[in-house]
């Protein structure tokens, strides 16, 4: 398929897990990807979104663009009173501002060319999960944005939309389940486990989810907040 | 594509609509279709779903199936109070009775194939409509029990989606407008209409996401409800 054939995507957290599945996945398809990360990889710019200026920057220089992919998130499991408001702030300056600095960057160019936008919400932003309160924050944070935004430019010809992935096979589930403290209580924790074998999602899956919400087969599609979560949302 | 290559394929309400759509799209696309509506049309056996011994005669002799389509559905506008027994009783059993024993009857074959169920609920099965409250009882009743399914039968490798429509441009919903009583309190109708521009979707994009969520593409997604309605929920 060729559904992005000429189109100008600006894609964040590429380096990794499904930023770099969605990367791969939109570029065999035609698309014109700029894609940033914190870490540096082969065809990715080295940003941290959390740097307003930079960012905006790089939104201005390189746009107009087609189709925003904000994918770039963190997640840091404790339990809620030894949070510290540093890991707060930081949680919510990658996970909720940064997509609103970029969208509010992007929105021009996307209006002149009857653009969309998919976010990377998460099941934790329709679903409390325990020893997560910040995540869980950040991601409804994201999805209501999203909808509010949807139908703010709605007439306007720009979509809005976003995937909400349960557990996923990726470098930042795997580096949170290594933060997870020993003695949490497992049956809540379980809770938050696909019910659907294998139990997690391959990232490229997400990036197909992601890429038909994009694409023009979803015309009709926004504010939707779409699970991809092996049935944990049941 | 052929991402049906050599699957057996369930479909209801295959005369027109939705329905027509999908038996195009999923035969297109390598399905050997055994599409059933209550109209007569080319390629459709004749059923009233709400027949139960005929239906489950059809998947009992046609079957075993990988995939089951319900899309068959009625609805009608008008005041709750002049909505006679016979006109619920029969909402109810197209919209509701009939998928959960086509369902019953499919899951055996399905559990053996690994196969999948797509519904066509409705966006009036997450939110409130004005003047539709059977169907809404009918179409939020068919999500939640898609999700139990889906529970129920996850770690037999079986999903169960919905996707929920908003305004889409068939029979059934023009049908619908010919038909609304001219007393309706406008800003409660209008809630109901696309923000998104052309206002109402075409078949073929529901077709669409149902080919998505009934593909291998989608083999992470179960109990999902996806809204495909130009922001009416947002």
């Amino acid at each position: 398929m060729n559904r992005f054939e000429g189109k100008k995507v600006f894609l964040t957290g590429a380096a990794s897990g499904v930023g770099k599945a969605t990367h791969a996945l939109f570029r065999s398809e035609g698309a014109d990807v700029v894609a940033v990360d914190l870490n540096p990889a082969p065809g990715v710019i080295a940003c941290d979104v959390t740097d307003t200026a930079a960012i905006v920057e790089l939104v201005t220089s390189h746009g107009p663009f087609d189709v925003l992919l904000n994918v770039a998130g963190i997640c840091k499991l404790g339990h809620t009173t030894q949070v510290t408001m540093e890991e707060w702030n930081r949680q919510v300056a990658v996970n909720l501002t940064a997509p609103f600095v970029i969208m509010q960057a992007a929105l021009p160019g996307l209006i002149e060319r009857k653009g969309n936008i998919v976010n990377i919400g998460s099941i934790a932003g329709v679903r409390g999960q325990a020893y997560s309160a910040a995540y869980n924050a950040t991601k409804a944070g994201i999805i209501m944005m999203s909808k509010g935004i949807a139908l703010e430019y709605a007439r306007r010809g720009v979509r809005v939309n976003c995937v909400c992935p349960g557990g996923i096979d990726t470098p930042l589930v795997k580096g949170v389940a290594e933060t997870l403290p020993p003695d949490v209580n497992m049956r809540l924790v379980s809770r938050a486990v696909n019910v659907l074998p294998p139990g997690t999602a391959q990232p490229e899956e997400i990036a197909d989810a992601i890429a038909y919400l994009a694409s023009d087969a979803a015309r009709s599609v926004t504010g939707a907040a779409f699970m991809i979560d092996g049935g944990i949302d049941c | 594509m052929s991402r049906f290559d050599g699957k057996r394929v369930f479909l209801t309400g295959a005369a027109s609509g939705i329905g027509a759509a999908c038996l195009e799209l999923f035969s297109a696309e390598g399905a050997e279709v055994v599409a059933v509506d209550l109209t007569q049309a080319p390629g459709v056996l004749r059923c009233d779903i709400t027949d139960s011994g005929s239906v489950v005669d059809i998947i009992a002799t046609r079957g075993p199936f990988d995939i089951v389509l319900n899309v068959a559905g009625i609805t009608a506008v008008q005041h709750s109070l002049e909505v006679t027994r016979e006109q619920w009783d029969r909402q109810l059993a197209v919209n509701l009775t009939a998928p959960f024993v086509i369902m019953q009857a499919a899951l055996p074959g399905l559990i053996e194939r690994k196969g999948n169920i797509v519904n066509v609920a409705s966006v009036g099965g997450v939110r409130g409509q004005a003047y539709t409250a059977a169907y809404c009882a009918t179409k939020g009743g068919l999500v939640m029990l898609s999700k139990g399914l889906a529970l129920e039968y996850s770690r037999r490798g079986v999903r169960i989606n919905c996707v929920c429509p908003g305004a889409v441009d068939t029979p059934l919903t023009g049908g619908v407008a010919a038909s609304m009583p001219n007393d309706l309190n406008p800003h409660l109708m209008q809630r109901v209409f696309s923000p998104l521009p052309p206002g109402a979707s075409a078949p073929q994009e529901i077709a669409e996401a149902i080919a998505y969520l009934a593909s291998d593409d989608a083999r992470s997604v179960t109990g999902a409800a996806f809204v495909i309605d130009g922001g009416v929920d947002s």
